[in-house]
């Protein structure tokens, strides 16, 4: 299928790839559908180069539940992606997978958030941090971390232990670099 | 604004599908137990708008500005 995005213009995904949030990304709305979008062979896996602006080549759709891996890959290895809208183009985000961004960090998961996105075996589970990019700095938010359940389709949103986490939180810059356009 | 008044162990509906009960009273503060669909976020006020502020800022654009551009 056909999606639209303001970024990155028409892209044609599987209809099995998209993620849908029953309550949506605040304040956005309830009830959005997203899909994620990496990079392809051009991005090794342990530093991602990131044009700031557009990406020439269109980026590949990947379905972590269609790979055949051990647990899900819903970024397809990369450390980032983009989190596409399909309901507004103009709506995505840059999104960081939590455990190869942070990987001595605990993200503070608890059982309910996994239940709230019905993960019952641990390969089903994704989390990305949105990203924050100003200027020449990148910037996790590690107070509400998205969570997707990648077999059935759904994500979320969740708060974990406010107080402790922040919403800026600098991404090590020997795992990121920016190429300004 | 409405309010109600009520004692522990009380709840409160809202919609006919969200409901709240104070499941605790310690002094002056209060512990609410919310059930909810799924489509439906509950967070500290304060809380929900840092995360509002937080992906506006990360998505590059509001709310309002999406509405506008439905238009």
């Amino acid at each position: 299928m056909k999606i639209q995005s303001v970024r990155f213009g028409e892209i044609d995904v599987g209809a099995n790839a998209v993620i849908h949030f029953p309550a949506g990304i605040a304040p956005f709305g309830k009830k959005l559908d997203f899909v994620v979008l990496a990079g392809g062979e051009k991005h090794p896996n342990s530093l991602v180069s990131l044009p700031y602006q557009g990406m020439e080549e269109n980026p590949q759709a990947y379905v972590g539940c269609r790979l055949e891996k051990d647990e899900s890959e819903m970024l397809g290895g990369q450390e980032l992606a983009w989190l596409q809208s399909l309901q507004f183009p103009q709506l995505g985000f840059w999104v960081g997978h939590a455990g190869k961004l942070f990987p001595d960090r605990d993200i503070g998961i608890e059982a309910h958030h996994l239940q709230s996105v019905h993960i019952e075996r641990m390969e089903q589970l994704c989390i990305v941090l949105i990203l924050t990019i100003e200027a020449k700095q990148v910037t996790a938010n590690l107070l509400a971390p998205v969570l997707v359940n990648t077999e059935a389709g759904i994500g979320r949103q969740v708060v974990v232990a406010a107080g402790v986490e922040q919403v800026r939180v600098p991404v090590p810059a020997c795992r990121v670099t920016l190429q300004a356009i | 604004m409405l309010v109600l008044t009520r004692r522990l162990d009380e709840e409160v509906v809202i919609g006919g599908e969200i409901s709240v009960k104070v499941v605790e009273i310690r002094g002056n503060v209060v512990r609410l137990g919310f059930s909810a669909p799924s489509d439906v976020i509950i967070h500290r006020k304060e809380v929900y708008e840092e995360i509002v502020r937080a992906n506006e800022a990360a998505a590059g654009i509001s709310a309002e500005e999406i509405e506008q551009l439905q238009k």
